[in-house]
């Protein structure tokens, strides 16, 4: 299941948490959000790895920290992947890297599930610049097999379909 | 299939099947003992190659080993288990279970199709254990921060390098090994946590005496904490 929200403008939040502004794609940490200062932010535990796969690709993500931020361990069996924004630069100069962006998280949670009784449903969530200075965010629920969709959709939010 | 890798399949799952009879729990214990012998023979056997094939720097043989002593691992912990729990330690039996559990799958993560067996099979006798044999558990889930994380491989800060968890490099699989901890945040009953391990052994239904989950037998040492932790809160 996709479902598609209004999300906070990325772009002025970065600024006024003194972070860099990110070119391409880039996580956003917990707390995002709602957080007064850099310190608040923690990231995904799957970031890093998340973040070689990517690079691994030949997909460089921006970081948005000037110094490090800490990331936050949760022993529970549940996947709970980073978010990931994705600049409108990438999708207007690139866009086949959606495919490949979503290919390499749901290769990675696919590699996580085998040969186990896990539940296969993930969470993920992607926020996405349009081409009118707007961020939308998309939840997407379901199995790895039904991440194929969503390239398309995160597509579609650019344009403003 | 690598002709090698065709010799050792054969080689493996012959005495895998060999010993699978005593599987069954009401099988003679010293039979099983004695197919816990064999399989570590084998397992040391399958350990040496697969040194001597990452000193020759053949990753796909020391992977394949690596795939090959996971999957022997899970029949000696599953004999283990019945051996555990033959032996009235349903505590040790169940560290076993849980092991043979993680086992799968990490031999089916290392193994890229190369076994000749049926990993399901498997899964449904550990399933079948966890779910009949057992009782049902409460299991917990740590919570925290930490500021860095190493790589298992190349011991450089992970995510920086190219290893990725859970992968085999060179005979190895890769971990990643928390280093920096910051903050603990909280303890939270889960039902699907990271490790079975992490579960609530003993607990009291009147303040008075410690009962074990497993045994539902007063558990004196644990009722000896309670104790002592109930005259702390009232000398507060």
């Amino acid at each position: 299941m996709i479902e598609v929200t209004d999300y906070l403008n990325v772009r002025e939040k970065i600024t006024r948490l003194e972070l860099s502004q990110p070119e391409g794609i880039a996580f956003l940490p917990r707390g995002f959000e709602k957080a007064n200062s850099v310190n608040e932010l923690v990231y995904e535990s799957e970031t890093p790895t998340i973040r070689s796969l990517l690079r691994q690709e030949g997909i460089p993500v921006s970081r948005l920290e000037k110094d490090k931020i800490n990331f936050k361990e949760e022993q529970s069996i549940a996947f709970i992947a980073p978010i990931l924004f994705i600049t409108s630069q990438l999708i207007t100069q690139n866009p086949a890297l959606l495919d490949v962006i979503v290919g390499v998280v749901s290769n990675y949670v696919y590699d996580v599930i085998k040969g186990t009784r896990r539940n296969d449903k993930v969470k993920l969530e992607y926020v996405v610049e349009t081409t009118t200075g707007q961020y939308k965010k998309l939840t997407y629920e379901g199995t790895a097999e039904g991440m194929k969709e969503i390239p398309k959709t995160i597509k579609e939010i650019h344009d403003g379909q | 299939m690598d002709n090698r890798l065709s010799i050792y399949n054969d080689k493996v799952i012959s005495v895998l099947q060999e010993n699978f009879r005593y599987i069954y729990y009401v099988r003679g214990i010293e039979l099983q003992k004695e197919a816990i012998s064999k399989l570590i023979k084998l397992k040391d056997e399958i350990d040496l190659d697969k040194k001597k094939y990452i000193s020759e720097k053949d990753e796909f043989m020391a992977n394949s080993m690596l795939s090959f002593e996971f999957l022997i691992q899970v029949h000696i912990d599953l004999l283990d288990m019945i051996v555990f729990l033959k032996n009235d330690d349903p505590e040790k039996a169940w560290n076993s279970l849980i092991m043979a559990e993680s086992n799968i799958h990490w031999a089916t993560a290392a193994a890229k199709g190369i076994f000749k067996i049926n990993m399901d099979v498997l899964l449904n006798l550990t399933d079948f254990y966890e779910n009949y044999i057992f009782p049902p558990q409460t299991y917990n889930s740590i919570e925290a921060i930490y500021t860095t994380s190493k790589c298992s491989i190349c011991k450089n800060e992970y995510g920086e390098c190219d290893h990725i968890k859970g992968r085999v490099y060179m005979g190895e699989m890769c971990y990643e090994v928390m280093t920096g901890l910051k903050e603990f945040t909280g303890l939270s009953l889960v039902d699907e946590p990271a490790s079975k391990h992490h579960r609530i052994t003993h607990f009291s239904d009147d303040g008075l005496k410690m009962r074990n989950i497993m045994t539902w037998r007063i558990d004196e040492k644990e009722t000896e904490k309670l104790d002592k932790t109930l005259i702390g809160k009232s000398k507060k």
